[in-house]
């Protein structure tokens, strides 16, 4: 029995064949893996900025109840918060020191700078920060927010 | 003309085929169900968190800005949160909160049930004044769990200190979710 060739794909047909789809399926698998990491990403993001919030909310009810108790511990200090009860005692020379504990893989920590002197300050400016690894990669979110006195 | 067997699918490579296609297709899919499984889960935070925010923006507005008397114990005392000191600590958490304004109107905060046809698991924060309405604080696509209020004085002389938690919850389809809430606020119309 003969073999002709219009019978069987050509090699140059297969060829194109499996490039076409080879650049559909690698286009494919490339919008996959953003999308997943993006989910991913967006849901430690929101828990992140509710850590921060938190923080926020606790520094502000320190700051309502007692000014110079809220400023005299702050002061120019990293101060790692990690975990769900809040307290003062966490005060850290690098944030590097603060464990990545809170739920499970965050980092949270506040810096404060306390304006004019740390003496008699009336301005106590505070940067909160939320770190999370994910994928290799180390992200954060920050909250800046400024206590005064007056307020 | 004869059938010839090359013109048409041999069995084996109808075997191959679907094999081939019968490992590929779940792990597609597997992918896809992991997509929306993840979307269904962001949408899930994102409406505790505005339940949740909402929560703590109306209780804080009302404590910050209305309050004058306030008790985790009923509507008759006007106010049996205690001084702190080193005898007295912190109180544990209660699951009411009574308060009063200047002039006497009364408002309380309090653990309920969603209404039906939610499961009789899923609970709501809500608040009366004076047990006249009560209005929920969250939609019941959402439950609050572990509702609890404390109260302080630092001493005798400065306004109470009120202490809130609460935890969002909600399950989807895959797993329970949550989200804790605490916060404190200083009573300024004392």
């Amino acid at each position: 029995m003969p073999i002709t060739s219009h019978k069987a794909f050509s090699l140059i047909e297969v060829l194109i064949f499996v490039t076409i789809l080879s650049v559909f399926l690698i286009t494919a698998a490339a919008i996959i893996t953003v999308s997943m990491r993006q989910n991913t990403l967006r849901i430690n993001m929101l828990k992140a900025t509710h850590y921060n919030e938190q923080l926020l909310e606790w520094l502000r009810g320190e700051k309502d109840i007692s000014w110079t108790d809220f400023a005299a511990s702050g002061a120019n200090n990293i101060v790692c918060f990690n975990t769900d009860t809040y307290a003062w005692n966490g005060v850290v020379s690098s944030k590097n020191d603060c464990p990545t504990t809170l739920g499970g893989i965050y980092r949270r920590y506040a810096e404060f700078k306390t304006t004019p002197n740390p003496q008699a300050p009336t301005q106590v400016e505070t940067l909160l920060y939320t770190e999370w690894q994910e994928s290799g990669n180390t992200f954060v979110t920050k909250l800046h927010s400024l206590f005064t006195l007056w307020e | 003309m004869g059938i010839k067997s090359k013109k048409s699918f041999t069995l084996i490579e109808l075997i191959v085929a679907v094999g081939i296609v019968g490992l590929v297709l779940p792990s597609v899919f597997n992918i896809f169900f992991t997509i929306i499984r993840q979307q269904l889960i962001l949408v899930a935070y994102q409406e505790m968190k505005i339940q949740g925010d909402s929560v703590q923006r109306n209780i804080k507005n009302m404590l910050q800005n209305r309050i004058a008397y306030i008790s985790t114990g009923d509507y008759s005392s006007v106010d049996n949160c205690p001084v702190v000191n080193e005898t007295t600590p912190i109180p544990t958490y209660a699951p009411d909160l009574y308060m009063k304004d200047r002039n006497g109107i009364s408002v309380h905060y309090f653990s309920l049930p969603n209404p039906t046809p939610v499961a009789s698991t899923s609970y709501t924060i809500a608040s009366d004044s004076g047990g006249l309405k009560t209005y929920y604080l969250t939609s019941k696509d959402v439950s609050v769990s572990e509702v609890g209020f404390a109260c302080y004085h630092n001493n005798d002389f400065t306004p109470a200190v009120v202490l809130t938690k609460f935890t969002v919850l909600k399950s989807t389809q895959f797993r329970n979710i949550s989200l804790p809430y605490s916060f404190k606020v200083r009573l300024r119309d004392y």
